[in-house]
């Protein structure tokens, strides 16, 4: 099979199941954990993922997807998978709000159903992430796509619609700043400890 | 360092919840978390379904939708012999294209198409597509705007009449077609038949009342019928009767034994 998703995104265009199976096989792996990194949980990430697909599924069948500008589907998923996560985000904050104001957050947790490793991956990754968060956007974006997610250059410009130089220089200027901000982190833990 | 070596290890999603997920997906069921509007996969009225839509009391009150097409055939007015064509005529190698167009593909994308009809409607007209995939054992149909992908289906001389297998949520099909208005109540269907059959007419109504018999010629293999009254017309309440008849290329009415379903009743909502 070519690995490119033209073809696949034609069959999708149509409303075609198989040719969806056949994306969603080719890139959830690479949804999921681009969802987690943004969001640092897993779980969120698991209902990102469904609802990046089903939005893709719906915009299939009512006619409203086109045609495909770059080989891979990838950059696109993952744009849309980014709109997941920040309509997820803002509704789990509204439902945590709500549930603070109807009752008091428990001293303890219980973390028999959860998978440790799991939760040293959520750790770990709130950690970048609050680093990330020092970032402008412009720059995460660039970092998440083309470093951790390993787009091109110009799959990146593509869907950030922006210059492949403005993605370079974003990037260049994001590592920079992100690698002393990591430091930092890394030296006050040492500290703290 | 780019927060990459700090990042945890890729996973992947455990193959059964992979499995759900893409389940739930294909089956338009919402992200139980993001409470969305459920899109359910549309589908024609077979006529027992009508029957059983009738039994629930939940028959759908919709109309035509409010876009103006540009060149789209005019809606016809009643006849005078009470049978009116809902088939207006083909459309142009431009429509066509440009219909396919909407759907991101090209005409040649397909490895035949079958029907390509402008056919009328409570409000406006709208056109019909049915193509085979490049696969050759499923259809793509579109209906306006909406789209389905199904498996081919063959008659035979016991069954002339198919419905397009897939397309099985009967009483959402037309009002999804033809979009929502509370002006009017509509059924329709997309059918494979044999060669033998020529066209498919269907009625609802009193005997004695107005509305007519629209009639829908066979082409490639397909007909799409479809059938609406006026709610105003009638009292809520009222029963009608809802009927559909088929004939063969000699003009003979087909065996009503050898249709699917055939329709009974509705009630007016």
């Amino acid at each position: 099979m070519s690995d490119s998703d033209v073809e696949l995104w034609r069959g999708l265009c149509v409303g075609d199941p198989a040719a969806l199976t056949a994306i969603y096989e080719r890139h959830i792996d690479a949804v999921y954990n681009f969802v987690f990194r943004r969001t640092a949980s897993w779980s969120t990430a698991e209902d990102a993922v469904q609802a990046t697909f089903g939005t893709l599924w719906r915009r299939a069948r009512g006619g409203d997807l086109t045609p495909l500008r770059l080989s891979s589907a990838r950059p696109l998923l993952l744009t849309m998978a980014g709109h997941e996560c920040a309509n997820l985000l803002r509704s789990q904050r509204r439902r945590s709000a709500l549930l603070r104001r109807l009752r008091p957050t428990p001293d303890t947790v219980d973390h028999a159903p959860l998978v440790a490793e799991r939760l040293d991956d959520e750790r770990q990754m709130s950690e970048v992430r609050r680093a990330m968060r020092r970032l402008p956007r412009s720059q995460r974006d660039a970092i998440e796509l083309v470093v951790w997610s390993q787009l091109s250059v110009a799959e990146a410009a593509s869907v950030l619609g922006v210059a492949e130089g403005t993605v370079k220089s974003r990037l260049f200027r994001g590592r920079q700043r992100l690698a002393g901000l990591l430091r930092v982190d890394v030296a006050e833990e040492g500290t703290q400890s | 360092m780019t927060g990459t070596d700090h990042l945890p290890p890729e996973r992947e999603l455990p193959p059964r919840r992979r499995d759900e997920i893409l389940r739930s997906v294909l089956n338009g069921e919402e992200s139980n978390v993001m409470g969305r509007q459920r899109i359910r996969w549309i589908t024609p009225i077979a006529a027992a379904a009508a029957a059983a839509l009738i039994a629930v009391g939940a028959v759908a009150l919709t109309g035509g939708d409010d876009r103006t097409g540009g060149q789209r055939p005019p809606v016809s007015t009643t006849p005078a012999d009470n049978t009116v064509s809902l088939d207006l005529r083909s459309l142009t190698r431009a429509e066509l294209r440009e219909e396919l167009r909407t759907a991101g593909v090209e005409p040649d994308y397909f490895s035949a198409i079958h029907y390509t009809r402008w056919m009328d409607g409570p409000r406006q007209s709208l056109p019909f597509i049915v193509a085979t995939l490049p696969d050759r054992q499923r259809l793509f149909i579109k209906m306006g705007d909406l789209r389905s992908v199904e498996d081919k289906v063959t008659p035979t001389p016991t069954h002339p009449i198919l419905r397009i297998e897939g397309l099985d949520r009967p009483r959402y099909l037309a009002k999804a077609v033809y979009d929502h208005t509370s002006r009017y109540w509509k059924v329709a269907g997309f059918y494979r038949v044999a060669r033998t059959v020529d066209r498919v007419e269907v009625r609802v109504g009193t005997p004695d009342g107005p509305e007519p018999w629209r009639s829908s010629p066979v082409h490639g293999g397909y007909v799409w019928w479809a059938t609406w009254f006026k709610a105003a017309d009638y009292e809520s309440g009222a029963e009608l009767t809802l009927k559909w008849r088929a004939y063969d290329t000699d003009g003979e009415r087909i065996n009503p034994d050898l249709m699917p379903h055939q329709p009974r009743t509705v009630t007016v909502p």
